[in-house]
């Protein structure tokens, strides 16, 4: 894993939703290494979900570029996308019985040809990825009896079992209580250590502060602030983004929001 | 758990594979019980009813349950709705829609009965689509739901211009026999073209059995997965369609089976439609297997199939709901 | 669209009742008899069995065609305010296919007068929606709109299969034809006799709807909302529904399966005098008069052998389902 390389860049993006003037997005530039993590904050509305489905491609940029390991996103086919960006949205509705293997296990197909069944070491990957979570003993559960923290989890160790480079989050802390969170969060931390590229928008600026190593402000979408946290992350920034007074306390080198 | 499920196929399949040869055999010709195929040799009459009518009939029965099935499953996990089948979403409506109109006005002709089936079958399923998508109350299931048995009405609406056209005495009857879906008028004719049709959709329904699984999804999950969605959903449904619409085309509106076969195979095998999908395929051919032979040989006036089918669906159904717990 | 927004709701709702007022007289006048087309009052006068035409035949069919239109139009109203759903209409609960099944009943089973047929029809049909209701307080799936929907979809398919082995026990020369026919629906051979007994609690039942016509406004609300504007949820829904039904299933004993009505009527009403039952409910009975009428008018006049009604309304309510779906948005 060479750190010069850039594993995920956006430069540039310009986005409006077709048809409505109400929303857009300009001057978007963020620039990933293996390994990174970077936060992207900002109130209801600023942005935050486009970016990552722009990330995703899911959405085409009306204007600049994203490269993916150096080269234009639109040049790989969505499968090769599949297999390089992983995507964690913040929940899922599914109607059926699947038990968590199985779902899991639906993270393989982009590496399957489109006839193809999950093999034994599909499975085997999806398990390690639900062990990852710390759902091992809920493999055979089903999805729909879960609760919202541990489908949380589960949609997390679908995205590992895709073993891709980038993961892309979509507020996928938000629905976790205290002990769940600490576990997510060690283990996202855990795989950036380990090379991965994580991109994940948050509410909450405490997770930002506790494993970001960069974080994006986002404003009216457009980006306010970009840097490494300990530059972006300050009392005044915040103040100006959220539009609501708002204090930071250092407890331990960890940085805490107070609002008043 | 996976080799439970192996197991239970190759019972299904056993099942299967012995209410087909069993149906061939069963009859009331020359009297009720089975047919003996040696004595079939000199008889002439038993070649004919053997030939010409219990073959076809009983392999129409077979495509149609396992299309039924097949289609039933697809349609619910793609729309990612428990409640909606084939008859649901205006599909066998739609395809015996069209399916009448070539009888009644094209003299029958195969093929055109085809593209007519198949070409309401599937604009009955866009609209019901279109219209539970532009719906703004509700959740999707309800939705859809709705508006299915709306576009469902509208064909039958349709339908029923027809039977006001068709002249009382001798058309009239067989326009409403055959809407109550029955194997009984089965014969060689169009046969060929409809074993083509859903054989092909069958397999490639079979095929991607486990990346059925994932057009269940999210569209953001979905495609991040490296699936084009639309293009894979709109080929699965595609399938679905054309072996509904091709099987309907000749048997008249069979319904429920669609909507409750998947059920049952989710109970026995799990959600995974690597599975259940299989199962579905298998559960639907014997049911209307079962159904079919026990209407022909049990009484000498022969009930519609699709009045039975429904009948049973429609108490599987009740208890099921009525088991749910959600 | 613009020119009719000049207009205050009451003046629209007023227009419309002249309207209605005006197809109901030509409607008097329209017929085959002497000549196909319209008769002048004066002619109509002038002998006696233009006369008697027109007090006994004409007359009886001219009122329930109006009163059908009203009640399957304002039912289908309160239904779909009730369910909060655009789609659904009067019949659908159960109703329409246990009235098919008690007319076939009558017809096959019992040789079946037209009073019989009337009452069976109406026992079923008002059967039907009880079966439903019963269904839906046992299955466990969703929310209670979706229970109740369920219901209905498993009851009408039972019924129905019922009917199809009734009319598959029919002989096929009369008893299917005339079965046919009634399900096909219409308005042809209703007679005072007939007629009578059914106004009465038709014009109870549309008095009480006319009544608490805004407050069916509070129904389409969220169970949370509209109880903490306090509104007693099982009794207003109940005294609603049962008026609705009331109404369809009395019609539909009567006159057959007349189906589309129901579902389009409120739409076209909605969308002139915007989501407010107040102005909905009376809208709606006039505009289902008035597209009756003409439905009606259309059925019996337009060709020697009469069109069955039920085809009619089926034309009509294809031609503006479609442009009624692809409008912006559906409420």
């Amino acid at each position: 894993m060479n750190p010069a390389v850039i594993s995920l860049e956006l430069r540039d993006l310009r986005f409006t939703y077709s048809g409505t003037n109400a929303f857009s997005l300009t001057g978007v530039n963020i620039r990933m290494r293996p390994g990174q993590i970077v936060a992207v904050l900002g109130p209801n509305g600023s942005g935050k979900t486009t970016i990552l489905k722009l990330a995703n491609g899911r959405l085409t940029p009306k204007g600049g570029e994203i490269l993916l390991e150096g080269k234009p996103l639109h040049d790989y086919s969505r499968r090769e996308i599949g297999q390089r960006i992983g995507f964690v949205p913040q929940s899922e509705k599914i109607s059926f019985d699947y038990t968590v293997l199985e779902y899991v296990s639906m993270g393989r197909a982009p590496w399957l040809h489109p006839l193809e069944q999950p093999t034994a070491d599909d499975i085997a990957i999806s398990k390690q990825a639900i062990a990852d979570v710390g759902m091992a003993a809920f493999a055979h559960s089903l999805v729909t009896r879960l609760s919202g923290g541990q489908a949380q989890l589960v949609l997390l160790a679908r995205a590992l079992a895709q073993q891709t480079s980038v993961l892309l989050l979509d507020e996928a802390s938000s629905q976790l209580d205290l002990a769940n969170k600490k576990r997510f969060l060690d283990i996202l931390s855990q795989l950036a250590a380990n090379g991965k590229t994580i991109l994940f928008t948050t509410h909450e600026p405490d997770v930002a502060a506790a494993i970001a190593q960069k974080a994006i402000l986002m404003q009216n979408g457009a980006v306010a602030f970009a840097g490494p946290l300990n530059e972006v992350y300050t009392a005044q920034n915040l103040e100006q983004v959220y539009g609501t007074p708002i204090q930071l306390v250092e407890i331990d080198g960890r940085k805490v929001v107070l609002w008043t | 758990m996976i080799k439970n499920n192996r197991l239970t196929l190759t019972i299904l399949l056993g099942i299967f594979l012995i209410c087909l040869i069993l149906s061939f055999l069963i009859g009331r010709y020359p009297e009720v019980g089975f047919i003996q195929l040696k004595s079939l040799e000199n008889d002439p009459i038993g070649q004919r009813v053997f030939y010409s009518l219990r073959v076809p009939r009983v392999i129409l029965g077979a495509l149609l349950g396992m299309a039924l099935g097949t289609s039933g499953l697809v349609f619910q996990t793609v729309f990612n709705n428990p409640l909606v089948g084939s008859g649901m979403l205006g599909v066998t409506q739609g395809a015996s829609l069209g399916a009448a109109i070539g009888i009644v006005f094209f003299n029958g002709n195969p093929w055109i009965v085809q593209f007519l089936a198949i070409g309401l079958g599937t604009s009955a399923l866009f609209l019901s689509v279109f219209s539970a998508r532009r719906i703004h109350y509700g959740g999707w299931t309800l939705r859809l739901v709705l508006s299915g048995s709306v576009i469902s009405a509208l064909f039958g609406a349709g339908i029923s211009l027809l039977k006001y056209q068709a002249d009382a005495r001798n058309q009239l009857h067989a326009i409403e026999f055959w809407l109550m879906g029955g194997l009984g008028y089965t014969t060689w004719r169009g046969l060929p073209i409809v074993i083509v049709i859903v054989i092909l959709s069958l397999i490639y329904l079979w095929k991607v059995r486990w990346r059925v699984n994932l057009l269940a999804l999210d569209h953001e999950t979905a495609s991040s997965l490296g699936i084009q969605i639309q293009k894979e959903r709109l080929m699965a449904l595609a399938a679905a369609v054309f072996a509904v619409s091709a099987a309907t085309s000749l048997s008249g509106i069979v319904g429920w089976i669609g909507l409750i076969v998947p059920h049952l195979a989710r109970r026995l095998l799990g959600a995974n439609t690597s599975d259940s999908l299989p199962a579905s395929m298998l559960i639907g051919g014997i049911l209307v297997l079962v159904c079919d032979n026990g209407m022909r040989t049990l009484s000498a006036v022969e009930i519609p199939l699709g009045i039975i089918t429904s009948f049973i669906g429609v108490i599987v159904f009740i208890l099921l709901m009525g088991a749910r717990k959600t | 669209m613009k020119r009719l927004n000049q207009f205050t709701p009451n003046q629209k709702i007023l227009g419309l009742a002249f309207l209605l007022v005006a197809a109901f007289a030509v409607s008097c006048l329209a017929g085959r008899f002497p000549l196909p087309g319209l008769q002048s009052p004066v002619q109509l006068f002038s002998s006696p069995l233009n006369q008697t035409i027109l007090v006994h035949i004409r007359l009886p069919r001219v009122i329930i065609s109006m009163l059908l239109g009203m009640a399957l139009s304002v039912s289908g109203l309160v239904f779909q305010t009730i369910l909060n759903n655009p789609m659904v209409e009067p019949g659908f609960l159960g109703v329409s296919q246990g009235a098919a099944f008690g007319a076939a009943l009558a017809i096959v089973a019992f040789n079946g007068k037209s009073s019989q047929i009337q009452l069976l029809a109406f026992l079923f049909g008002i059967a039907g929606l009880g079966f439903s209701i019963l269904l839906a307080n046992r299955f466990h799936f969703g929310h209670w709109v979706m229970r109740l929907v369920l219901a209905g979809i498993a009851v009408s398919a039972l019924f129905s299969s019922g009917l199809g082995i009734l009319k598959y026990l029919a002989d096929r020369e009369e008893k299917l034809q005339s079965l046919s026919f009634w399900l096909l629906g219409g308005t042809s051979g209703v007679s005072w006799d007939s007629l009578i007994p059914i106004i009465a609690p038709i014009l109870i039942a549309f008095t009480i709807l006319l009544l608490l016509r805004w407050r069916l406004n509070l129904l389409s609300l969220d169970d949370e909302t509209a109880l903490s504007i306090s509104v007693n949820l099982k009794i207003e829904r109940l005294i609603f529904l049962f008026c609705a039904v009331l109404v369809t299933s009395l019609c539909i004993s009567i006159c057959g399966l007349i189906s589309w009505i129901g579902l389009i009527v409120p739409h076209i009403a909605r969308k002139i005098f915007g989501a407010n039952t107040h102005f909905t409910v009376p809208a709606s009975m006039l505009i289902g008069g008035i597209l009756m009428l003409i439905c009606d008018d259309l059925a019996r006049v337009l060709f020697p052998a009469e069109i069955p009604l039920g085809v009619i309304t089926a034309i009509l309510g294809t031609i503006l389902f479609l442009p009624i779906m692809t409008n912006k948005t559906i409420r």
